[in-house]
């Protein structure tokens, strides 16, 4: 294994590069003065951070397109990472690429339960198929739920989803999707365990905030829209957060009522977050928190490496903002309100 | 000791005799087929032949990809098959030459099989997925703590409804982090093993039925669904079940006896089946390499010359219209296949790890052969050493053997070398007196050490002289005078290696000639290798720089430089196989050292044994290495391209 501190520097370099080109030199500013999506994918295609991705792409696209081209993209950005790390770190980035294979998982999967087709779902995969551990051939020939289970036999998620039916994956699609994340995550943590001990506190703590904001976003949907019981709140929500642990997390699960879950976040998340989850769109709340969290700390660690691909997250959702913008007709100034901290 | 000649036939028959016509050749076994054959030249004949061999036009073209995919399919299928019933099948030319089977009984036989046996294989299978659930079962009834409840009665309870199921650890975990919020009871009744997952009695009222399947949904619980004719405690109801099993085992035994008795001679079915569908393979295989006119059909092939008589007659002997013309091969890339005698035929598999030499290139391989004993020899020199890889070889040519006869004629060269040093197992002469040699006081004595470094150097002379004359051969023999005679491997680079060489020796007063005279032609000698383009367009009467002269002279003064540079440390590169010697005597005197210290004669052989080993096994394998090192790098590179392709012979 090549040392980390080597490595440290070789992709401090690279992802200086990187960032600047994704987040000064895209000029938002003329981003949000397009009015077609193919006014937006033009520029993206001779942006020098974008160009790679989109060079085969024909106009036209909508806002499910360039969905799709944004995820691909995240996925080539984090295979490029792969190249500078050997050994548990090279394992612990590739874990990142495993997200898209969630993402992939869950397409193929609600298809099946519905019954739809499945003949042009491959166009729409954004995971990397170079890393991937997944049969999606098998899983691709499944009828019906319980083959698709059975094709995703010896990877981490079969248990996750066995005795899955096909009403589950219709109706409570929030259980495939939590199922997988609690696998994702675990695995992911596992994996920085093995890890030097600053490399490691550093990304436990970024995974961890993640954590903490992914069960608040649970636990606040569930609440308002799944009307399910606490106890299968709390079974559902994921360990390894930072400042939502097992009793406090129990603790907002079983608020009686909206006060008592507002007052608990304020106290551990601050006010700014409290009135964001309430008054914008929750995973937007949740982006203007990480974004503040990530730039705050300066990392001097492999904490740089996940802060990066949390970023890029930030900035797929902007543009995928954007082309829903443009689409809908938003006034620039209302658009700008769904957009994180990048004007 | 040379490149094998080529010939290239064209085989032209009658259309409905192609497929034996292969087969003869397959069965031949020493003709390879020629993939980049003259279409257009062929088409040409092929309207000649027409006419000529008479041929009923209701023969048709057989679609060979079809045949293909449906021989491939069962050939998949025999493998099967046999690999189920544990039969090894092996392609048995005996079975071809005698005409066993055609593929058509082969597949027919086949089909035959499947219809007969799929019944009994259908059922077994059925019968072992029964099996599987019952042990299942059985596992789950087995693993409950205690054996006397009675399931059945808690089904028979009124408002309360009940699951039996499993959960693992994990989910454990979180269960009884919610034990207070679920309305029931939860009871742990048993561990499964392997896997320690825990199984769980759940009980709960009626009207939570939902909010109890969503609660356990969360958990990730696995439902067990017991069938209803298991009734009585989980003691009785294993009992029932491995009453069950004993009876379905049984039935997959009596039925496994049935197909084998029915299928008794299955076994050589299966090979003759296999062998015929392989022929059929390979066939297939060959005609798509054909040509095609209305009746007829071509095939060019490459053939050993002093094969062609004998393989005309064996052809024509069966099949009396087939015509054999032997190609012009101008133009095309004959396939090469070397032909060495005893003493070089192992070094060829050095050479080929390099590359195999093209048809029209001069085999390296006695020229390799020699240089590389030479080298090892002067490195390696031992005679007991040399003796102990001389019997490691031999044992290993039972195994692998060009690699053992390899080993073989290293270790004798290297005991060659070993009584010209005098040495035996590292001592030499003035410990064992007895010892026969060409010069006194052993390798690392003060005056002989700058004479073995001068062998080095005479021996890298001689291999250098070797690789130059060879690059000029090869070179002039495909036409290439600008490499040949100008180029820094061609006569005048060899020119400019012999001036450096007479320039040293003359710096080094060992020459008595002017200093200027060898200096004067180095020069000389070295501007015609940069003027080489020109000079070999002038001969050829061609314009001078086609390139421009500019660019032609920045490139070629660098090159030439870099030829300066070359030929120094090519020349001093050959040091490493005196220095070697050295360090061979050098490293055993080191455990001669060692070995003096101790007093005890036990001890002492023990440390020159050990000494032995680690020269035996770590420098013979550097010296091996730096000898390849030397070949490839110094001396390949001067002369041998190594783009040849190999000749294969079609066989089943």
């Amino acid at each position: 294994m090549r040392s980390p501190y080597d490595t440290h520097y070789a992709v401090k370099t690279k992802i200086t590069a990187k960032r600047g080109r994704i987040f000064k030199k895209l000029e938002w500013k003329k981003i949000l003065d397009f009015t077609t999506v193919d006014q937006l994918t033009d520029y993206l295609k001779k942006s020098e951070a974008f160009q790679d991705v989109l060079k085969d792409v024909k106009n036209n696209i909508n806002r499910d397109n360039l969905e799709i081209i944004l995820g691909r993209f995240k996925t080539l950005e984090i295979e490029k990472l792969l190249h500078y790390y050997s050994g548990a770190y090279k394992e612990f980035i590739e874990s990142f690429l495993a997200e898209s294979d969630l993402t992939d998982i869950s397409l193929i999967l609600r298809r099946i339960a519905r019954n739809e087709d499945l003949n042009d779902i491959s166009s729409r995969f954004i995971h990397s198929e170079r890393f991937t551990n997944i049969p999606y051939d098998k899983l691709l020939s499944s009828n019906n739920v319980d083959q698709f289970v059975e094709g995703l036999k010896g990877t981490p998620y079969y248990n996750d989803l066995r005795g899955l039916t096909d009403a589950d994956a219709i109706k409570r699609d929030f259980h495939i999707e939590m199922k997988l994340y609690v696998s994702y995550y675990k695995s992911q943590l596992e994996k920085a365990d093995k890890l030097f001990m600053d490399d490691k506190e550093a990304v436990k703590g970024i995974i961890g905030t993640k954590i903490d904001f992914l069960n608040v976003l649970w636990i606040y949907r569930a609440k308002n829209y799944y009307h399910i019981t606490p106890a299968e709140m709390l079974n559902y929500s994921l360990e390894g957060g930072n400042e939502l642990k097992f009793h406090k997390l129990k603790k907002l699960c079983f608020a009686e009522n909206k006060d008592d879950f507002n007052e608990m976040i304020g106290e551990t998340f601050g006010n700014k977050f409290k009135n964001d989850l309430n008054n914008i769109d929750t995973s937007l709340a949740m982006n203007y928190f990480m974004y503040d969290y990530l730039s705050k700390n300066v990392f001097e660690n492999l904490g740089l490496v996940l802060s990066y691909i949390y970023m890029l997250d930030i900035v797929i959702n902007n543009l995928t903002a954007i082309t829903e913008g443009i689409k809908y007709r938003l006034p620039k100034d209302n658009l700008k309100n769904y957009l994180v901290n990048i004007i | 000791m040379a490149i094998e000649k080529m010939a290239s036939l064209k085989v032209i028959g009658k259309l409905h005799e192609i497929e034996p016509i292969i087969k003869e050749l397959i069965l031949y076994e020493n003709v390879s087929i020629n993939a980049e054959s003259d279409h257009y030249g062929n088409s040409y004949l092929i309207h000649e032949y027409e006419a000529e061999i008479e041929e009923s036009s209701e023969y048709n073209i057989q679609d060979y990809f079809g045949i293909e995919s449906e021989c491939k399919d069962a050939i998949l299928l025999v493998e099967d098959i046999s690999k189920e019933l544990g039969i090894k099948l092996n392609l048995e030319k005996d079975l071809i030459e005698k005409n066993d089977i055609s593929y058509e009984q082969a597949i027919e036989m086949l089909n035959n099989y499947k219809s007969t046996n799929k019944k009994i294989t259908d059922e077994i299978k059925n019968k072992k997925e029964e099996k599987e659930k019952l042990l299942y079962y059985k596992k789950v009834m087995d693993s409950i703590f205690d054996n006397s409840i009675e399931l059945k009665k808690i089904a028979d309870l009124n408002f309360f409804d009940y699951e039996i199921g499993i959960l693992s650890n994990e989910s454990r975990v979180k269960l009884k982090n919610n034990y207070e919020s679920f309305i029931g009871i939860i009871n742990r009744i048993g561990v499964v093993k392997p896997t320690a997952e825990n199984l769980y009695l759940i009980i709960y009222l009626s009207q939570f039925k939902e909010q109890t399947t969503n609660f356990l949904k969360s958990l990730n619980w696995r439902r067990f669904n017991l069938p209803e004719k298991y009734t009585g405690t989980p003691a009785q109801i294993s009992e029932q079940i491995t009453e069950e099993i004993d009876v379905l085992s049984k039935g997959i035994k009596e039925l496994s006896y049935l197909s084998e008795t029915k299928n008794k001679n299955v076994n050589s079915s299966m090979n003759r089946i296999y062998n015929a569908l392989k022929l059929e393979e390979r066939t297939i295989e060959i005609a798509k390499e054909a040509d095609f006119g209305d009746n007829i059909f071509l095939l060019n092939v490459w053939i050993r010359n002093s094969d062609i008589n004998n393989f005309r007659e064996s052809i024509t002997k069966a099949y009396d219209k087939v015509k054999i013309i032997e190609a012009e091969k101008n133009g095309s890339s004959p396939p090469t296949v070397l032909k060495n005698n005893w003493f070089f035929r192992p070094f060829e598999l050095i050479v080929k790890l390099y590359g195999l030499p093209s048809y029209r290139e001069l085999d390296p391989t006695p020229f390799m052969a020699l240089t590389y004993c030479l080298a090892f020899g002067i490195m390696f020199g031992d005679i007991g050493q040399g003796f102990i890889y001389f019997m490691a070889g031999y044992l290993l040519s039972k195994k692998m053997d060009l690699a053992g006869q390899l080993l073989m004629r290293l270790g004798a060269t290297s005991m060659v070398f070993g009584l010209v040093y005098g040495s035996l197992f590292g001592l030499e002469k003035h410990q064992l007196p007895w010892l026969p040699s060409l010069f006194e006081g052993g390798p690392l004595s003060a005056e002989n050490i700058p004479k073995i470094l001068a062998v080095g150097i005479a021996y890298g002379i001689i291999a250098l002289s070797g690789s130059f004359i060879y690059n000029i051969i090869n070179s002039l023999k495909i036409g290439d005078k600008e490499e040949g005679l100008f180029g820094k491997n061609g006569v005048f680079g060899y020119l400019f290696f012999l001036s450096f060489i007479f320039t040293t020796l003359s710096l080094v007063g060992l020459v008595k000639i002017p200093l200027y005279v060898p200096l004067l032609l180095l020069v000389a000698f070295l501007a015609v290798i940069v003027l080489k383009e020109p000079l070999a367009n002038a001969l050829d009467k061609k314009e001078l720089f086609p390139h421009g002269a500019g660019a032609y002279f920045t490139e070629n003064i660098f090159e030439s430089i870099e030829t300066m540079l070359s030929t120094l440390s090519n020349t001093v590169s050959f040091v490493r196989v005196g220095a070697f010697a050295l360090n061979h005597a050098g490293l055993f005197l080191a455990f001669m050292i060692i070995s003096e210290l101790v007093d005890n004669i036990v001890l002492k052989i023990l440390i020159l044994a050990l000494g032995n080993i680690l020269i035996l096994v770590l420098e013979g394998l550097i010296v091996f290495i730096q000898g390849l090192r030397l070949q490839f790098y110094e001396m390949f590179n001067k002369y041998f391209v190594g783009e040849g392709i190999e000749f294969k012979s079609v066989k089943l």
